[in-house]
């Protein structure tokens, strides 16, 4: 009889937490699952961001990448975008210090609009603009459990906008962590930093997480090219707090409240390639209920966000302010139910009230309402295949009311537009091998013209061209084919994965594809202007050694092809994807740590690419080069103690400066962090 | 939560005294433990104590039809790692952590023994 060795009784760990589960009864529903006790009993990372139903991360049907805290910390940023820019195939434009805006596989740009980004289910994408405000996001680095990166469409469960891809952003739940940290920071460009967050419990039957946090810092003084200048810089600042109770009103039901509020300015580069300064309120509502019943999962979601934005700029030397307030009210509804052995159903249905008012010429708002339907099913064919087919159905009803200037191009009825568009996410998920996961996947999503394109921006300028939205606006249509491998080496340690895609898009909108003659003068809209599609593949390795080394390697290879009406060509219209997204993009990073020390290292290479100016004379916009480029990060951590942490990072240091945009070239950035945790 | 062992020699009890030990020294979430008892077939059969659960250490599977009916009777679970617990309809949950986890869920065991699990659990696992 063989002998019980300690590796031998190690094997025992999943019996033992799988027992646990009967004496601590996991947690209700989709959004509100106990991720660290099931992340502890697979192995492994869960997620529900591929279909809405619980699921370990190898089984998702849809390519995703879960950076957890633990990668979160290594990183050595502060901010999210920070984060991001390490990971593999995820492509970040640093315009400002404060300012970077984040795509999936390419077709990054100023607002970037085809990522769309939550917090625990909540939009936190801006609609009214079709971006997402990185920096008045109310949450902070160590309140995240994990970052879950969905690559490509998966508009069937979060709807319009999840098109390039999906970053949903996962805190901890108070209710299961007990998370009480506070961290205070300085560095270069001025920063001043300090962010809390507290756990309050009763028992186990109710607990509050408080998150807050502000920061003070510089743009960089890196010169402003003469094709985007603006006002000039201000000081940046951001701060947030975030209250997210939870409340078990018996074994099997749970209620979530969640309020934030956020305030942050900062430089940054808006649609039309200027340098601006941005200001940004933000403060939303969420309340949620959480069921396990005879019926399902129930789980019934409502919030309220508010956004307003005040944007300063100059046109042709003039300075402007353009105002712009966004609500978007969302309720959501979903029932998840397991049928037999084999068989997973979601059914959920949403309602969505989106409404902004027009600047800078006031007394007019843009406005649609959704109302949508969806279903998933997960089916287990074998033990070791499985097929999810989702699908989901958007009815937007678009309108818009108020004021109408003379010689309008438009009157308030052209905006009386019904849409219904069709989105679909399918993947075959098959483990031939107790190490090898393969994957197919299709799927369809639908990006949505902004408030903006549809008519929030009114402006009159007689002597020159005055700019409205254009209702008549297609949405763009993005469709995603993938092939996926996964392999475990397991007497490594060590994971390879291995993807293949074909990215089409269509209907491309364009902030200034158009113009309008009228007898009052000529108006510029935004319009449709082309197709086009990627072609491209994807490697990463990752692993540990002895030692306490650890690794990880990606390499993303995409060649896209723009197929835009000839006005639009070559980047003569605000959007270029074929010549702004690198051939090659390669990560890499090497990391140790012992009881008390935490190194990390990171290389991010970047092929050469073309940005877009604005035009001075013809052409709206024009093309300029951009080096390829190599940017080295880094993080030494020391843990003075169970309770206290302190860490120096930097970010671009060598060279000291770097052009990585058509903005202002990047500074190196150092940051010196004191943690403490209770 | 009970280690039951097969065989009634002394070193199937040492083992099962071992993996006893192992557990008791796991913690798990908010830093529970487990108190674990070392208990054979025939203990289990004859057993009239309040379990959580019943862990079947290999060599117990030999009697399947005991063990089944035990755990219907003590109306606790019965978890194991040998895949073939399945197929004897003697455990609620096969669990084997090699490479990939596997986690079997044997819904009609579960019922016959009064077991309910979270829904959120059962969409994870394997169900039989």
């Amino acid at each position: 009889m063989s002998r019980m060795t300690p590796m031998n009784s190690r094997m025992w760990v999943p019996a033992v937490v799988a027992a646990a589960m009967l004496t601590w009864p996991l947690p209700l529903a989709a959004q509100d699952m106990d991720y660290t006790a099931l992340e502890k009993t697979f192995g492994e990372p869960v997620t529900t961001s591929a279909t809405g139903v619980p699921q370990r991360a190898t089984d998702a049907p849809v390519d995703m990448i879960i950076i957890s805290a633990e990668d979160i910390q290594r990183s050595g940023a502060h901010d999210i975008p920070g984060v991001l820019r390490h990971v593999a195939g995820v492509d970040v434009l640093q315009w400002t210090n404060d300012d970077a805006d984040v795509s999936v596989r390419g077709y990054d740009q100023p607002y970037s609009p085809r990522l769309l980004v939550l917090i625990d289910g909540r939009q936190v994408y801006a609609d009214y603009y079709g971006f997402t405000p990185w920096s008045a996001l109310p949450v902070e680095l160590n309140a995240i459990r994990q970052i879950e990166i969905v690559k490509g469409p998966n508009a069937a469960l979060f709807g319009f906008n999840a098109v390039g891809g999906v970053i949903n952003i996962v805190t901890y739940n108070p209710l299961y962590d007990d998370i009480n940290t506070g961290s205070l920071a300085g560095g270069t460009q001025g920063l001043t930093e300090a962010t809390g967050v507290a756990t309050l419990h009763n028992g186990n039957m109710a607990a509050l997480r408080i998150t807050a946090g502000g920061r003070l810092d510089n743009d960089f003084s890196t010169p402003i090219p003469a094709a985007i200048a603006g006002p000039p810089r201000v000081n940046d600042y951001r701060s947030e707090i975030d209250l997210d109770g939870v409340a078990r009103l018996s074994d099997k039901i749970q209620l979530g409240l969640e309020v934030s509020h956020s305030v942050a300015a900062q430089n940054e580069i808006f649609p039309g390639l200027s340098l601006e300064t941005g200001t940004f309120y933000t403060d939303s509502v969420k309340g949620q209920l959480a069921a396990d019943t005879s019926a399902g999962l129930v789980h019934v979601m409502a919030y309220t966000n508010w956004i307003e934005q005040h944007a300063d700029f100059s046109i042709s030397g003039q300075p402007q302010i353009y105002s712009l307030a966004n609500q978007v009210t969302v309720a959501q509804a979903e029932d998840i139910i397991a049928i037999g052995a084999d068989n997973t159903v979601r059914l959920a249905g949403e309602y969505r009230y989106n409404s902004s008012g027009t600047t800078p010429i006031t007394d007019a708002a843009i406005f649609y309402d959704v109302v949508s339907g969806s279903a998933a099913w997960t089916w287990q064919i074998l033990p070791t295949l499985s097929l999810a087919n989702a699908g989901r159905i958007d009815n937007l009803n678009l309108g818009r009311s108020g004021y109408t200037p003379p010689f309008f191009p438009f009157e308030n009825a052209d905006w009386n537009r019904r849409l219904t568009e069709f989105s679909y996410n399918s993947g075959l998920v098959w483990h031939p091998g107790e190490s090898d996961t393969l994957r197919a996947i299709a799927s369809r999503g639908v990006q949505l013209p902004s408030l903006v394109e549809f008519g929030a921006i009114l402006s009159e300028n007689p002597r020159s061209f005055s700019e409205t939205g254009n209702p008549n606006l297609d949405p763009t249509i993005v469709s995603n084919y993938e092939l996926g491998w996964d392999h475990d080496f397991a007497g490594a340690p060590a994971k390879l994965h291995a993807s293949i895609f074909h990215q089409e898009t269509n209907d491309i909108v364009s902030v200034g594809g158009d113009y309008i003659f009228t007898s009052g003068g000529v108006w510029s809209t935004p319009a449709n202007i082309g197709d086009s599609r990627a072609n491209g593949f994807e490697l990463i390795g990752s692993g540990r050694l002895d030692g306490g080394w650890r690794w990880g390697v990606s390499y993303r290879y995409e060649t896209v092809h723009d197929d835009f009406v000839p006005f639009a060509q070559n980047g003569a219209d605000f959007v270029d994807y074929e010549h702004s997204t690198p051939h090659h993009l390669a990560k890499l990073n090497l990391g140790w740590s012992d009881d008390r020390w935490e190194l990390d290292g990171f290389l991010d290479y970047q092929s050469q690419t073309f940005g877009l100016l604005q035009g001075t004379l013809g052409p709206a916009t024009t093309e300029e080069r951009i080096p390829d480029y190599a940017s080295v990060d880094a993080r030494a951590a020391y843990r003075v103690n169970d309770n206290m942490s302190v860490a120096i990072s930097a970010q671009n240091i060598v060279p000291s400066r770097q052009q990585q945009t058509t903005g202002p070239a990047v500074e190196r950035r150092v940051l010196f962090t004191v943690t403490v945790k209770h | 939560m009970a280690i039951v062992y097969g065989s009634d020699t002394a070193d199937a009890k040492a083992n099962a005294a071992q993996v006893a030990s192992a557990l008791e020294s796991l913690r798990g979430p908010d830093q529970s433990s487990f108190r674990a008892v070392i208990m054979s077939v025939r203990d289990l059969t004859t057993a009239v104590r309040h379990l959580d659960a019943v862990l079947l250490l290999a060599g117990s599977l030999g009697h399947a039809a005991a063990i089944s009916e035990a755990a219907r009777r003590l109306h606790v679970i019965t978890i194991s790692t040998d895949p073939s617990c399945v197929d004897a309809k003697c455990c609620v949950l096969m669990v084997r952590s090699a490479d990939r986890v596997l986690i079997v869920l044997d819904t009609a065991m579960a019922h016959s023994v009064g077991a309910s699990f979270s829904s959120v659990f059962e969409m994870m696992v394997e169900r039989r």
